[in-house]
C-alpha cells in the first residue's frame, strides 16, 4: 500500500500469501455483540449512541489497547476520502462508512484484528488472515471477544444467545467468511452450480466488498448464514469443509480447462494482457477483470510475466487509493488514464 | 369473498389480520379507520396483522411463507417501541427486549432464516450459573441421544448420571428418569 490506511490498521492479509493461495485470499471472522440495557445502534438516539461508543472505547483502551500500538478513530473525525479507502482496505463496510455518527474503530497496527463501534451492533470484533485459516482467525478474534465479555455486560438470552440488532446474527453472532478468486468457475460457467449449491447449504454468496456488493474481478465473498444453533466450533468447521470444496471445484475447472480447451484459454488471457499493454483508460472493473485473467494465466503457467498478489493490486488499483497515489479528484476522467499507467508500471508490462 | 371491513361492513377493507386466540386462528379483514379503533384496544394484542410480503429477501420462500405468516402490525416493543412492522421494514430490531415482545411471529422468522432457536454456542462470562447448568444438559442430552443410537451403553450410563446430576441440581425432587 502507498501510505497505509488512516488508522494505521495492520492489512498484512493483502500482502501475504496464505493456505489455499491463489484460490483462497483471505479468512475473516467477526462477532455482533449488544451492550445489555441500551437501543441497538440501528435505532438509538445520539446520546445513547454517545453512550455506547463510550463503553466500548473505555474497555478497548483500558483493556486492550494499552501498552500496545491500536488506534481509536472517531468515524466524524475521518474523511469521505479516508473512509473510501478503509472501504477498499475491507477494513470497514460501506454501510458504516455511509452512516458515520456515533460510529468508531479502533484497530491494532500490528495484529489484523479491529473493534466497529455503533455500525449495525454496538460492538463487532473482526480479523482477517491470509489464505484460509478459519480456525486461527476464529482464535483471533474469540480471545478479543473474551477479553472484552469480562468487562462489558452484552445483551444475552439463553435460547436466542447474544441478540443483534438484525436476528440473521442472533446466537453466535459469529461471521466466518472467505474471499475467493474463481476465474476457472466463471469461464466454464460452473459457478452458477456452485452458487446454487452453496444457497441450498446455508451459504451466503456476495460479491468483492460483502453484503450487497457486485461481483468485480471473478472476486467472491462466502460466508455462513446461520448463526443460531450451532457452535462456533461447528460453523468454522463447516466453512473449512465448504471452501476445501470450492478449491477442489476451481482447482478441477482450471485443470480440464488446459486440457479440454487451452488455445481458447490462451487466447483469453494473452487478450488481457494485450489491453492491459496498451490501454490508455482503464475503469476499475474493467481492470480488475482484466487483472484477474492474468492471475489465472499466471496460476496456470500461460504467462511470464512479474508474479504478483491478486488482493494486493486489487486494492491498489480501486478508486481511493489510486486518488491517494496520484492525486487525482475520485471522480474524474484522469483517475482511469492514471490507472491504465499504474498498472502496466505495477505488473512491469 | 367480500371486500368490507368486517367490522363496519360499510368501508372497504385494506387491512388483513389473522386473529389467535388459544388453539384457533381466524382470519380478519378491517378497514383502516376500524384498524386503527382496534390498534388502541387491549383486544389488539392477539391480532396480527397478515402481511404476504413479510419474508420477502429474508427467508427466500415468500410464496409458501405467506400464507401462513402470523405479523404483528399491532405487536410492540414496550421498551423501544418498535413494532413487527418496523422490523419487516428496516430488517432490524430496535432493542433486546424485541425478542421477546414481537413474541411468535419474530420466532417463526428466525426459526424460517436460522432453523433453530436454541443457542448452542458461547457464553458471556457473567451469565448465571443455572443457564450455564441449562445449557450443559442440552448438550449432554443431545449426547445421550447420539451414544444411544450407536449403542454405545456404558458412555450413555455414564452421560445418564451426569444429567440426573446436573437435573437434581436445578430441579431438585423432580426426576424424569424415575
Amino acid at each position: 500500500m502507498s501510505k497505509g490506511n488512516p488508522v494505521g490498521a495492520c492489512t498484512d492479509w493483502l500482502s501475504n500469501k496464505g493456505p489455499g493461495y491463489p484460490v483462497v485470499i483471505s479468512s475473516r471472522a467477526r462477532t455482533a455483540r449488544n451492550i445489555d440495557g441500551l437501543k441497538f445502534p440501528t435505532v438509538a438516539a445520539p446520546d445513547e449512541l454517545e453512550k455506547a461508543r463510550g463503553i466500548a472505547l473505555e474497555v478497548v483502551s483500558r483493556c486492550v489497547a494499552e501498552d500496545r500500538d491500536w488506534n481509536i478513530s472517531f468515524a466524524e473525525e475521518l474523511s469521505p476520502e479516508d473512509l473510501g479507502y478503509m472501504v477498499e482496505e475491507h477494513l470497514v463496510s460501506g454501510a458504516f462508512a455511509g452512516d458515520i455518527e456515533g460510529r468508531a474503530i479502533a484497530s491494532d497496527w500490528k495484529e489484523p484484528r479491529s473493534v466497529l463501534v455503533n455500525e449495525e451492533d454496538h460492538i463487532r470484533i473482526q480479523a482477517v488472515l491470509p489464505g484460509a485459516q478459519f480456525k486461527n482467525v476464529w482464535k483471533v478474534v474469540d480471545e478479543l471477544d473474551s477479553i472484552m465479555d469480562r468487562e462489558i455486560l452484552y445483551s444475552f438470552d439463553p435460547g436466542m444467545g447474544y441478540l443483534t440488532s438484525c436476528p440473521s446474527n442472533a446466537g453466535t453472532g459469529l461471521r466466518i467468511s472467505a474471499m475467493l478468486h474463481l476465474p476457472a468457475l466463471v469461464i466454464t460457467g460452473e459457478i452458477a452450480k456452485t452458487i446454487s449449491a452453496l444457497g441450498s447449504a446455508g451459504i451466503y454468496v456476495r460479491g468483492l466488498h460483502g453484503e450487497g456488493s457486485g461481483v468485480a474481478g471473478n472476486i467472491f465473498q462466502i460466508s455462513n448464514r446461520r448463526t443460531l444453533g450451532e457452535s462456533e466450533e461447528s460453523i468454522v468447521s463447516y466453512m473449512e469443509y465448504t471452501v476445501q470444496q470450492i478449491v477442489d471445484n476451481e482447482r478441477t475447472a482450471r485443470k480440464m480447462m488446459l486440457r479440454d480447451s487451452e488455445i481458447e484459454l490462451s487466447d483469453r488471457v494473452y487478450r488481457a494482457l494485450g489491453i492491459v499493454e496498451r490501454a490508455r483508460r482503464l475503469y476499475y472493473q474493467e481492470a480488475l477483470e482484466l487483472v484477474s485473467q492474468l492471475k489465472l494465466g499466471l496460476d496456470l503457467d500461460i504467462l511470464a510475466i512479474k508474479e504478483f498478489y491478486m488482493p494486493q493490486v486489487e486494492v491498489s488499483i480501486s478508486p481511493h487509493h489510486m486518488t491517494e497515489l496520484t492525486g487525482v479528484d475520485v471522480d474524474s476522467e484522469a483517475i482511469d488514464r492514471e490507472r491504465a499507467i499504474y498498472l502496466r508500471r505495477l505488473l512491469d508490462l | 369473498m367480500s371486500i368490507f371491513c368486517d367490522e363496519c361492513k360499510k368501508n372497504i377493507a385494506t387491512v388483513f389480520l389473522t386473529k389467535v386466540s388459544g388453539e384457533e386462528v381466524s382470519k380478519v379483514q378491517l378497514c383502516e379507520a376500524c384498524s386503527k379503533k382496534m390498534e388502541e384496544t387491549s383486544e389488539a394484542v392477539n391480532l396480527f396483522a397478515f402481511l404476504p410480503q413479510i419474508l420477502t429477501g429474508f427467508s427466500g420462500q415468500p410464496e409458501d411463507a405467506a400464507d401462513d405468516i402470523l405479523t404483528g402490525a399491532l405487536v410492540k416493543c414496550d421498551s423501544c417501541g418498535t413494532s413487527f412492522n418496523d422490523f419487516q421494514k428496516m430488517g432490524f430490531l430496535g432493542c433486546p427486549d424485541c425478542y421477546r415482545a414481537l413474541g411468535e411471529p419474530l420466532e417463526r422468522v428466525i426459526m424460517d432464516f436460522q432453523g433453530s432457536t436454541g443457542h448452542k454456542g458461547k457464553m458471556p462470562s457473567r451469565v448465571s450459573e443455572d443457564a450455564k447448568l441449562r445449557r450443559r444438559l442440552i448438550d449432554l442430552e443431545q449426547n445421550l441421544e447420539r451414544q444411544i443410537i450407536e449403542e454405545d451403553y456404558e458412555a450413555a450410563a455414564s452421560v445418564r448420571d451426569k444429567i440426573r446430576e446436573i437435573r437434581e441440581k436445578l430441579y431438585p425432587g423432580v426426576d424424569e428418569y424415575e
